[in-house]
């Protein structure tokens, strides 16, 4: 299931914002829901509010609401395909199809018990990931529940649900190892070396330290060490255990092998485990995912690999993204960005990278996030101003002026040439060679 | 930025009050744009002078046809909202001379608060001085849409001056140089490569003439 549309009506900011979330007439998949959708917008457009509603409307089911849900059913609608149908879900879960461009719901339709059942059934996996994620240690000792869950909101649920299970696996793989370990001891101490048993036992052994079996080398190599690489780090995957606490542990290590607690490590880094992680050990299939501000903490070379990154570890999956980062927004076409802006009237509505009048086609779109560099990001999609510090444009007018003193005296190759063209080599430098504002 | 001929014929009644002002010599009343009794009339006489242009960078701020005579009565003007600020030319005068019609121009918002504010002013490019023409100190250069100081015949005090009141009037303001680069570089593209003449582009423009007119000169050298 993934969502093709957003409608919301009266609803605080939002007066009538209906957001088309499929590819564009011209695109391959033209007709079909976006594979990933990235909010942007100034503070207080609603981008954390629309990914949140879009989470709880996707997972709505019967019970009890609370009220701001009751105050928006039948004003939010969320367009997705149920079964083959176009259909309509609200907050409070009731689920609608349009017929003659009219909302019947699917109860009077006689197909309201299928899809019933089906928004009451577990939905397709659903994570949610706030600005803030929760985590306090690496390595707890007991094994959370969870892993049968579809719906993961880490806003109340704590990361470590996940993570305890990833570490779970990896001790039972461990003491699958050291058990084997301690069976060719006893073999070889029986002086029985050249027996079947032992062959077995080492061949046993062999098949489980390899990366296909051993679930701390799948997590290195699939998951941690491409970030990981970035700080000169790497998960140790040797079988390291000294005492019983190493059972069940992750150790990061450095290039020198020196092991670096998990405390040490930097905000950024923690927070693209714990979001990455969940992804990594779920492999949602046909799932949503929200990821609200991915970009927090992350340096900027992090957060131009983020998209790709989490998006690589699931399969036919659909990512709702808000962000402030025009980093993270050079990720997405230009149809899976959808710009938040206050109109006169003060009301959000959405601004189109297409000429209203306009077919919305891929031929139409102005804008296209890729071709710009970051400062043009800053100007075309995120209409900052004057996004550079404004010494900068003084500095090239200083540099320009010096440029157009040099071509007046070229030739002339006395000290004040030979200063002035000093001062511009420098200058220059200092701007980077690059001139342009 | 191209000369003003600051004609003040319009807002008479403003002109009858600062003249006896003027002459009784006297400081002039704390200058205050919400309180002024003659704020509407200075800005709406000043942007019908200069053409509904921002009199440094020449962005567009109003159609100066709202301002034309016809809609004057008994020297005043109604109220009305603009996208440009007032601007003391020397913000030194502000104290004891706010209100003097030599010092006002009307001029881009952004390049008011963010850029001029109360920088220090030399009059080498006070648009409204006798004689003023902009290509006597300014070059445009086409590449990066700045302008540079002209510097044929200068010394360099007088250029670093002229360097000096191109970032107090935010001439290359970022905003203002960006604005320029989007709509000039297409149309010097266009020229350029035979698309549209100099003046098919030139009746396309409402505002930024200078640095069009500037920048032409450089195409065609």
């Amino acid at each position: 299931m993934k969502i093709s549309r957003l409608s919301i009506k009266d609803y605080h900011q939002f007066k009538t914002l209906d957001i088309d979330l499929t590819y564009p007439e011209g695109h391959a998949k033209a007709g079909q829901p976006l594979d990933k959708v990235c909010f942007i917008g100034q503070s207080g457009t609603g981008k954390t509010t629309l990914l949140k509603l879009l989470f709880e409307c996707t997972m709505s089911k019967n019970g009890q609401y609370p009220p701001y849900k009751l105050e928006l059913d039948h004003k939010l609608f969320i367009t997705h395909n149920l079964h083959g149908y176009e259909t309509l879900s609200t907050m409070s879960g009731h689920v609608h199809k349009k017929l003659n461009g009219k909302l019947v719901s699917a109860d009077d339709l006689g197909f309201g018990e299928e899809l019933n059942q089906f928004i009451n059934s577990p939905h397709p996996f659903l994570l949610f990931f706030p600005a803030e994620l929760k985590y306090q240690n690496f390595n707890l000792p007991q094994i959370a529940e969870g892993s049968t869950r579809k719906i993961y909101d880490f806003s109340d649920d704590d990361i470590q649900l996940i993570w305890n299970k990833i570490l779970n696996e990896i001790q039972i793989h461990q003491e699958k190892v050291l058990s084997i370990n301690h069976d060719i001891t006893k073999i070889v101490s029986n002086g029985n070396k050249d027996s079947e048993a032992l062959q077995q036992s080492i061949n046993e052994l062999k098949s489980l330290t390899s990366s296909e079996y051993s679930p701390i080398k799948q997590l290195a190599e699939k998951c941690l060490d491409p970030v990981l690489k970035k700080f000169k780090l790497k998960v140790n995957t040797d079988l390291d255990i000294k005492t019983k606490d190493d059972l069940g542990k992750i150790k990061i290590v450095d290039n020198h092998g020196s092991e670096i607690p998990f405390e040490s490590l930097s905000t950024g880094t923690k927070q693209v485990f714990f979001s990455a992680l969940p992804l990594y050990t779920v492999k949602p299939a046909n799932a949503i995912i929200f990821y609200d501000e991915p970009e927090r903490s992350l340096y900027p070379d992090l957060q131009k690999m983020i998209v790709e990154y989490y998006t690589s570890f699931t399969k036919n999956s659909q990512f709702f993204f808000a962000t402030h980062s025009p980093i993270i927004a050079s990720s997405f076409e230009p149809w899976e960005i959808v710009e938040l802006k206050f109109n006169d009237e003060g009301y959000v509505v959405q601004e189109l990278y297409y000429p209203v009048n306009e077919e919305r086609h891929v031929d139409n779109y102005t804008i296209i996030p890729q071709y710009l560099t970051y400062d043009s990001m800053l100007h075309r999609v995120f209409d900052v101003k004057a996004p550079n510090n404004e010494l900068r444009n003084i500095k090239i007018t200083e540099l320009l002026t010096l440029k157009a003193q040099l071509e007046k005296l070229k030739g002339k190759n006395d000290t004040h040439f030979n200063d002035l063209y000093n001062q511009y080599e420098d200058l220059a430098e200092k701007l980077s060679w690059d001139f342009k504002s | 930025m191209k000369a003003i001929n600051k004609n003040l014929s319009l807002a008479t009644a403003y002109k009858k009050w600062v003249d006896e002002l003027d002459a009784s010599n006297k400081p002039h009343p704390e200058y205050n744009s919400s309180g002024g009794k003659y704020y509407y009339d200075i800005i709406a006489n000043l942007l019908w002078v200069q053409n509904g242009l921002c009199a440094y960078t020449e962005m567009y701020l109003a159609d100066p046809e709202k301002f034309n005579p016809d809609k004057w009565k008994e020297g005043r003007f109604e109220p009305f909202k603009t996208l440009g600020q007032l601007d003391h030319y020397d913000s030194t005068l502000k104290k004891n001379k706010g209100w003097d019609w030599s010092n006002f121009f009307m001029i881009h918002s952004d390049v008011n608060m963010k850029q001029k504010r109360d920088r220090k002013v030399n009059y080498l490019l006070k648009p409204d001085k006798p004689g003023f023409l902009a290509a006597q100190h300014l070059q445009y250069d086409i590449d990066v849409h700045f302008f540079v100081p002209n510097i044929e015949g200068k010394n360099q005090e007088e250029i670093d001056f002229i360097r000096g009141e191109i970032d107090a009037l935010g001439l290359n303001f970022e905003p203002i140089v960006d604005y320029r680069k989007k709509r000039l570089a297409p149309l010097f593209n266009r020229i350029n490569f035979g698309r549209i003449t100099t003046e098919e582009a030139r009746n396309n423009l409402d505002c930024i003439p200078t640095a069009f007119e500037m920048g032409i000169l450089q195409i065609n050298k």
